[in-house]
């Protein structure tokens, strides 16, 4: 392929991205950021964590250690998995604090040191400056590959003059795309919607530039995966691809802890991840759709590797199997996109990470520096924005040309892999720091500070120092004995330890080493009162009332210093607007008040703090505010009342659905109470109905027969015959009335025997026999096959019959009546009488309340026949003295059944009554 | 309704669960010279798992996402901050 057409095509895909990202700005200036703010260009920005090394590294390390390249792509799924607790909490301090870097972060937590902030900056210099250099390395050995006519040619140092040098161009077009977009002007946070959406396209691109060789792998050099593994499985130098070798715990544990460190860690994830988030909720979708972008990727590895390892010659150089399997098969359209591929994921990490360093260097490294500078101090002194851009555009260009003298250096030294690794070892140092000002409440600014001068020193010398001692510039005598010869102080063998792998005992000593230093000091050592305060705002990020901590610090400024403050740093416009949104909030007054209180000296401090860091903007505000104290018993009385709060809102949630359920239980008494008052007094005007009636003609009939006038003596008669009935028909129903009360007040049961059940039932049909011929009712009784004994009271079973019988003949409607009774067992030890009729039923409503002696059942009955209707609630309690059950069965416009249920006498009893088992109390017969 | 204690229970579990799967004692479970529909068994497990470790991510992040929405839609946030949840910024 022609270097100049490859030249053209990758202008081209770089040119394309500086329109998007220029028109992506735009569109954001004019408040229509769009597609930029959705949880998938959100999603797609954090895949910048897929670098070159990535690309080209991730097949590169699969042919030469097997399945550990998974690790690096493990590591973020399982920190993506867990959001709720971890990145969620990252993400709302950073946005309430108005966060611009990592370096910012761990330094607003420990009391907005200027020297936390500084040692984070450089160690991430340190450390990324080789991880650039390897984008830039990565870049210009694809491109060699591409247009070298054999293709296969491993990658040599680059020759000739820096003007033939791919990787020069490619950093002169990223430095002037980051300076472009990454500078333009000062924002609210550190945001860059251009540099997002041209990340987030790079995203696609990489993606799918890989997908394709992986497709291709399977379906061009094969035939489909299962041709893919067929030729695999038996071939001797891919078995590390489909087994773990042994030993491999040690490596694969620290490579997983690295890369899961890494994506909080490394400054551009913490760029992409917290400080360009627009809204917590992204985090929800990217916490599945990030770990699906890096499964897939990985997934694509392996037929890649495979074709690589059998395709190729053995010493192809695997870090570029992307380029060359599709090349070796002619594949040269194919090739040019998985070079695009790789330019994509080199180009967008180098975008993404001189931004943030460059923040990271102009707020914590030079301005401090120029801040102390008196000409620039000067009240009077001019705007400083433009100060802060020079410095972050020349921090820019200093980073790039940083890289590139790196890999200029080091071209011809270490794969990809390795570098990568040493790089993500030296930003997990800021993981202890990190890990504690979240959740650890009493880290402190020594401790933070001592644990990362720690982790930093010993990962210096047992991961870097070997390594420049390997590729032989210096150290060679420290690195092969140790240093004044003392041989447990080895780098690569520190106290002697000997058989883990150099990175995994660098990673152990260094973690270690931090963590250590970080927990004594602190536990050693106070915290500052500001440090008191911020520590409460990180650790409680959560809780409602956080704003309200501050309220513990008390100072004071003059508006007019405050404004001037504003307007040198965030330019006339921004301050402007805080201080209007401010008076406009507080007051119609429409003019900023005239002695500046806390909260909005506090704002500015904040929006100071989104473009210099909470360090500087500390500094700068601490020179105009007077009289600054901060009470630590206030915070510490804050969070107290506030967990009281929370306790005695809990313990009322609790009473409050006690209460309510008590209320309910009321509520429902209530009810049934109100509903037996009223049957009650229904009961008491029928009964007095019913007494009226035969009182009624018996005064009128004695009436008659005291009157003067003579009577007729067979009328007079006739009439004392009906008083004497009606006087009867009062007495019974009296009788009923005292029975039925002196039934339900005593309770209890009877005395029971042994009774014929066939018998009972024989006489009671016989009693009701007559009355069954009067009303033309058939009346029959169904044989039983033998005698059954129950046991119970003798009269009254047959007073309960008597009464159902009444019933069921004197209600009986059918034009051909006819009643039955039915005896049958149930189980072992039970009986039941049936009464069933053929009459019209009793209505659904009055099935639950005939038995009570409320019902007005009873009102229907009794104007119908002579019976009182206390008849089934007599019975029903009757039965139940003698342990047994009435009940309807069923009942439906074909006729009513109801049946007496009792227990069978034992067989072998004798014959002296017995006493079913007492349920309340035992009493003697009444 | 504040977020169900058992939906935050799953928050911290899932990623426990998915590392303890994607390290070295409980990885060898799935180190066997076995193929399945003609794919080695190593690869294939850690990727299955991989894959149903994003599924119910998914689902999981949705029930975390309404059960926050909810406790904003019934104001019902002084209580349930307590429990160390409240809903995120520009919902209310």
């Amino acid at each position: 392929m022609s270097s100049g057409f490859v030249v053209i095509v990758a202008t081209l895909y770089l040119g394309g991205l500086f329109v998007l990202a220029f028109v992506t700005d735009r569109r954001a200036a004019r408040g229509a950021a769009g597609f930029v703010s959705s949880p998938v260009v959100y999603t797609l920005s954090l895949a910048v964590y897929c670098t070159s090394w990535t690309f080209y590294g991730a097949v590169g390390s699969a042919a030469r250690n097997g399945l550990e390249f998974l690790t690096i792509y493990l590591g973020p799924t399982v920190v993506l998995m867990g959001w709720w607790f971890f990145l969620r909490k990252l993400v709302r301090i950073s946005n309430a604090q108005r966060i611009t870097s990592i370096a910012d972060f761990i330094s607003a937590r420990y009391g907005k040191s200027g020297g936390i902030s500084a040692l984070v900056t450089i160690i991430a210099l340190v450390g990324i400056t080789p991880y650039i250099a390897l984008q830039l390395k990565a870049v210009a050995a694809s491109f060699d590959v591409l247009v070298t006519p054999e293709g296969a040619a491993i990658a040599a140092a680059p020759e000739g003059g820096l003007l033939a040098d791919t990787a020069f161009w490619v950093a002169i077009a990223m430095g002037a795309f980051v300076i472009l977009f990454g500078t333009r002007h000062i924002g609210a946070r550190e945001r860059h919607p251009g540099i997002v959406a041209a990340i987030a396209l790079e995203s696609i691109v990489k993606l799918f530039a890989f997908i394709a060789i992986g497709l291709f792998a399977i379906y061009g050099l094969h035939d489909g995966v299962r041709d893919l593994f067929d030729s695999a499985i038996t071939d001797q130098r891919l078995q590390h691809m489909f087994t773990l070798p042994d030993g491999f715990e040690g490596r694969w544990i620290t490579t997983l802890f690295l890369a899961g460190a890494a994506m909080v860690c490394l400054p551009r994830q913490f760029q992409v991840m917290v400080v360009e988030n627009a809204d917590e909720r992204h985090l929800s979708t990217a916490s599945w759709l990030f770990p699906l972008y890096l499964m897939l990727i990985s997934l694509f590895v392996v037929p890649i590797t495979i074709s690589g390892l059998t395709a190729l010659p053995a010493d192809a150089n695997p870090d570029l199997f992307v380029l060359t399997v599709p090349l070796s098969a002619g594949q040269n359209t194919l090739a040019l996109l998985a070079f695009i591929g790789g330019l994509s994921a080199a180009t967008s990490m180098v975008i993404v990470s001189s931004i943030a360093l460059s923040i990271m260097i102009s707020n914590h490294l030079v301005m401090p520096i120029l801040l102390r500078l008196p000409f620039l101090n000067r009240p009077q002194a001019g705007n400083l924005t433009a100060t802060i851009l020079t410095v972050r555009r020349l921090s820019i260009a200093s980073i790039l040309v940083l890289g590139f003298v790196y890999y200029r250096i080091t071209a011809s030294s270490d794969p990809l892999a390795s570098i990568g690794l040493i790089s993500f070892a030296g930003v997990a140092q800021f993981l202890p720091a990190l890990v504690g000002a979240m959740f650890w409440a009493r880290g402190n600014r020594h401790g933070a500070m001592a644990g990362l001068v720690a982790g930093f020193a010993v990962w210096a010398y047992t991961l870097i120092l070997p390594s420049l001692a390997e590729a032989g510039w210096a150290f060679h005598d420290l690195a092969a004995n140790g240093p004044w010869g003392l041989a447990f102080l080895l780098p690569t063998r520190l106290f002697g330890v000997s058989v883990m792998d150099p990175l995994v005992h660098g990673v152990l000593w260094s973690i270690t080493a931090n963590v250590v230093a970080y927990v004594f000091v602190s536990a050693l050592t106070e915290q500052s009162p500001l440090e008191s305060l911020q520590s409460a705002l990180f650790v409680n990020a959560f809780r409602p009332d956080g704003a309200r901590m501050l309220d513990a610090v008390q100072r004071s400024a003059t508006d007019r210093d405050v404004y001037r403050l504003a307007q040198r740093v965030l330019g006339l416009e921004r301050a402007k607007r805080i201080f209007d949104d401010y008076a406009h909030r507080t007051g119609p007054g429409g003019h900023p008040p005239a002695a500046m209180d806390e909260s909005l000296i506090t704002h500015v401090e904040r929006e100071l703090a989104g473009s210099v860091g909470a360090a500087s903007a500390r500094s700068l505000v601490s020179r105009i505010v007077k009289g600054e104290t901060i009470s630590v018993e206030a915070v510490i009385d804050i969070l107290d009342r506030t967990q009281q709060a929370i306790n005695t809102s809990r313990a009322l949630q609790v009473k409050s659905r006690e209460l309510e359920e008590t209320a309910q239980k009321l509520q429902r008494a209530n009810d049934e109470l109100k509903r037996q008052d009223r049957l009650k007094d229904d009961f008491l005007s029928h009964v007095s109905h019913e007494l009226r009636t035969p009182m009624t003609s018996i005064r009128s009939f004695s009436e008659i027969l005291l009157s003067p006038t003579p009577t007729d003596e067979a009328d007079a008669r006739r009439f004392l015959e009906i008083i004497q009935q009606e006087s009867e028909r009062l007495t019974r129903l009296l009788d009923q009335i005292l029975d039925l009360s002196r039934l339900e007040q005593e309770g209890g049961q009877d005395r029971l025997e042994r009774v014929d059940c066939a018998a009972v039932v024989d006489s009671a049909v016989a009693t009701m026999r007559g009355a069954a011929e009067r009303q033309r009712v058939t009346l029959s009784i169904a044989p039983s096959d033998a005698a059954i004994l129950v046991l119970a009271d003798r009269d009254r079973l047959k007073q309960v019959l008597v009464n159902l019988l009444s019933n069921a003949i004197k209600f009986n409607d059918n034009a051909k009546p006819s009643v039955r009774v039915e005896t049958e067992r149930v189980g072992n030890d039970r009986v039941r009488i049936l009464v069933s009729d053929n009459g019209s039923g009793i209505a659904e409503h009055e099935r639950e309340i005939i038995f009570s002696k409320y019902a007005r059942g009873w009102n229907v009955t009794s104007a119908r026949a002579s019976g009182t209707g206390l008849g089934l609630a007599i019975s029903r309690q009757l039965v139940e003295r003698m342990g047994g059950v009435l009940e309807l069965v069923h009942s439906s416009a074909a006729g009513a059944c109801f049946a007496v249920t009792l227990a069978t006498a034992p067989a072998e009893q004798s014959d002296t009554p017995g006493v079913v088992q007492p349920l309340r109390h035992a009493h003697g017969s009444d | 309704m504040s977020l169900r204690a058992n939906t935050r229970d799953l928050a911290i579990i899932l990623p426990v669960g998915a590392l303890a799967i994607f390290l070295p004692p409980y990885l060898r479970i799935f180190d066997q010279p076995v193929t399945v529909l003609g794919i080695p068994l190593l690869p294939l497990a850690i990727f299955t798992a991989w894959l149903v470790g994003i599924v119910l991510t998914l689902l999981l992040a949705r029930r975390l996402t309404r059960a926050a929405t909810d406790a904003v839609g019934t104001g019902a946030s002084s209580v349930s901050a307590g429990d160390g949840e409240d809903a995120p910024p520009g919902t209310g």
